[in-house]
């Protein structure tokens, strides 16, 4: 039975790291400038060789467009979507709950409220281009900040009352950047795209101030898969293990909670793939957190990096916005998990 | 083994676990994958057009028909490049040639190239571009977001911008490819846009006799208007949910131009002035009670719309048949049609006048 396991467990990681390869590869050469393989290929080299190479063998444009736009895109894809699913991962081992997601504790509306902000406030337009992701990250950490605080009494959080302050918090601050996306009509547009999420903005220097908080978040969260995995016994039966539920949740939720928003304020509000990634995978290699967390950090990162590449080339030049291709595929799985349990 | 479950069982029971395998999940996320890989790639075959030709001098070849506010090339040099222009961001640009790749991010700076007699050598513009007829056949780069990769991909030599989209022209200009950002508040501003973009293409002397020829309508029109001696109280809707403009915006300027009074320039309390683009109440309406309201054509069909509501039937304008359709494009489009624009608003005034 546990070789099986095993075996399972190996035959999904490889499957996954081959999806890995092969969606990047797709992505590559996909979009609104297209190109063929043996182009992307001849043009990547030419990078390599510093722009010698066969001229004629790839588009003039080719080079400067994979190095500057699409591989930074990609490479933002994979770290948002690991990002997204080891939060989720994590949000639904500490709340016991497969139902939890890395947006629990206000951390969207949170990003929402200070991307908001730095939208329709014209002062801090002087802040360039870091200024929306530092804002929306500043918005989202206060928001978990707050919502934790809030559900702390003597020490203690419970579950019951973090997910009662994530909805009090959250249902504000969606409130306030309701009212202001309502008075100042002009930026309307602006602030809904970001919402719906989109990485249409990459560059390499967001994916190297990404790249080190969700490998960090990733191998904390590893470390304590453990403890994740008794966590799963109840209060109880984990202290008398000797893990201190209370300081282990807590350090998972605030991990997760940064980890996420350090990935919504460069991507916007990119629904599902935390709820469901962890449950697909779980499903797959089972409820061990030692694989569930490698499992779901690559199914991840593979599937926001398919989601990106569907919504920049189905409709080019115009650009879905990421978090409906991950909604249109969420719903239906959803439907799927309700009707096989017979109501959970 | 001692009662207590184990982490397996305990996911079990809380639902987050499922014996059999392997599970149907799985089997449609396979599904799923070679679905979704394989219309990627039958995307990636229809949307190729690789250009395996570096772009060359030589591809001026047939003249559009350009609009009628163009005027007849006087064949500028080479010689004028390279050359340095300030945008409306304050931004020093080069352009170190006489561009042949241009790419417009904005209907008004389509026309404005278009009127210049460069509009053979636009090869990118904006999905929302409507004039002239010539752009439906261009290449189309985004709309209210520009597609980077869109616009890499036609090699451009320049980009006419406007502002909102510099996020995504970072990677054009470190390319290599100057970018002119545009954001025009008043008349003046339009002008030296105009100014810009002609010596930015080498048409200098074309955009100095389209400033004037402008300049010279505008004139004409705001003398006739002020001659008039009509000066009625004017509301201006930009779209059909009572957003109008206050002080400090185009439109107000246009309208002070025409000789109107835009109420929504006083709106504020007491008469004081409200600035920039606002909603008005119904009630602020009708308490302001103007003389003229003008409709944008692009958000009404007609005027019954507004005239049937029952909350405005009792306004003047209303009563006395004085609420009427402008084509709002050329009223709020901040390019070479702007005098054009200028006699619409007039016409809306003074329809026996014209």
């Amino acid at each position: 039975m546990n070789r099986d396991r095993r075996k399972v467990y190996r035959i999904v990681i490889a499957a996954l790291v081959g999806g890995l390869v092969v969606s990047t590869l797709v992505a590559a050469i996909t979009g609104a400038a297209g190109l063929s393989v043996r182009e992307a290929f001849a043009a990547l080299l030419a990078l390599f060789r510093d722009g010698a190479g066969a001229a004629g063998s790839f588009p003039e444009w080719a080079p400067r467009l994979l190095l500057d736009v699409r591989l930074p895109r990609i490479a933002l894809a994979l770290i948002g979507g690991a990002a997204l699913a080891t939060a989720g991962t994590s949000f639904q081992g500490a709340f016991r709950n497969p139902l939890a997601d890395p947006y629990l504790l206000g951390v969207s509306a949170g990003a929402g409220l200070g991307a908001t902000i730095a939208i329709v406030w014209k002062p801090l337009e002087s802040l360039g281009i870091y200024g929306l992701p530092l804002l929306a990250f500043i918005g989202a950490a206060l928001a978990a900040f707050l919502v934790y605080r809030l559900a702390t009494f003597g020490g203690r959080t419970g579950t019951a009352s973090l997910l009662l302050s994530g909805v009090a918090v959250g249902s504000t601050l969606t409130a306030i950047m309701s009212f202001l996306m309502v008075a100042t009509e002009r930026d309307l547009h602006t602030v809904i795209v970001w919402l719906m999420g989109g990485l249409g903005a990459a560059s390499w220097m967001k994916v190297w101030i990404t790249l080190p908080v969700v490998v960090g978040a990733f191998v904390f969260t590893w470390l304590n898969a453990r403890r994740m995995n008794l966590l799963l016994m109840g209060e109880e039966r984990a202290r008398e293990l000797g893990v201190d539920s209370q300081r282990t949740r807590r350090n998972l939720i605030i991990v997760a909670s940064l980890t996420t928003a350090a990935a919504v304020s460069f991507t916007g509000l990119i629904g599902f793939i935390g709820l469901m990634v962890p449950h697909i995978m779980r499903l797959l290699v089972g409820p061990d957190h030692r694989r569930l967390l490698p499992a779901s950090a690559l199914f991840g990162a593979v599937l926001l990096l398919v989601a990106d590449t569907v919504a920049r080339s189905v409709l080019a030049p115009a650009e879905i916005p990421v978090g409906i291709i991950t909604a249109v595929s969420g719903g239906p799985f959803f439907l799927y998990l309700l009707r096989t349990r017979r109501g959970l | 083994m001692n009662g207590h479950p184990t982490p397996r069982r305990m996911a079990t029971r809380l639902g987050m676990s499922r014996r059999g395998w392997p599970p149907a999940p799985a089997l449609l996320l396979l599904i799923f994958f070679l679905v979704a890989t394989l219309s990627l790639l039958l995307a990636g075959c229809a949307t190729q057009e690789s250009e395996t030709t570096p772009t060359t001098a030589a591809d001026v070849t047939s003249v559009a028909e350009t609009s009628s506010t163009s005027v007849p090339s006087t064949g500028s040099t080479d010689a004028q490049f390279p050359v340095t222009v300030t945008d409306d961001l304050g931004n020093t640009v080069t352009i170190p040639a006489k561009p042949l790749r241009i790419v417009s991010t904005a209907p008004a700076n389509t026309e404005i190239l278009f009127a210049l007699g460069a509009g053979d050598r636009v090869v990118g513009v904006n999905a929302l571009d409507d004039y002239p007829p010539e752009v439906a056949d261009i290449t189309k780069i985004g709309d209210f977001q520009v597609n980077t990769e869109a616009v890499m991909a036609l090699s451009p030599d320049l980009v006419v911008a406007y502002s909102g989209n510099e996020e995504a022209l970072v990677q054009i200009e470190k390319a290599g490819c100057p970018v002119l950002i545009f954001d025009p508040k008043n008349l003046e501003q339009i002008y030296t846009d105009i100014s810009v973009v002609g010596t930015a293409t080498g048409t200098g002397d074309e955009a100095d006799q389209l400033v004037a020829s402008i300049r010279a309508t505008i004139e004409e029109i705001t003398t006739s208007a002020s001659l008039s001696g009509y000066k009625p109280t004017v509301f201006y809707a930009v779209d059909n949910t009572l957003w109008s403009a206050g002080s400090e915006t185009f439109v107000d300027e246009l309208l002070t131009l025409v000789n109107a009074v835009n109420v929504a320039a006083t709106a504020g309390d007491g008469g004081t002035a409200i600035s920039g683009y606002f909603q008005f109440a119904p009630e602020q309406l009708v308490a302001a009670d103007p003389d003229i309201v003008l409709l944008p054509a692009g958000f009404y069909a007609s005027i019954d719309e507004f005239v049937s509501d029952p909350r405005f039937a009792g306004l003047t304008a209303v009563k006395e048949g004085r609420v009427r359709l402008v084509n709002d494009v050329i009223i709020t489009r901040p390019g070479p049609r702007i005098g054009e624009g200028l006699r619409e608003l007039a016409k809306a005034l003074r329809p026996e006048a014209f």
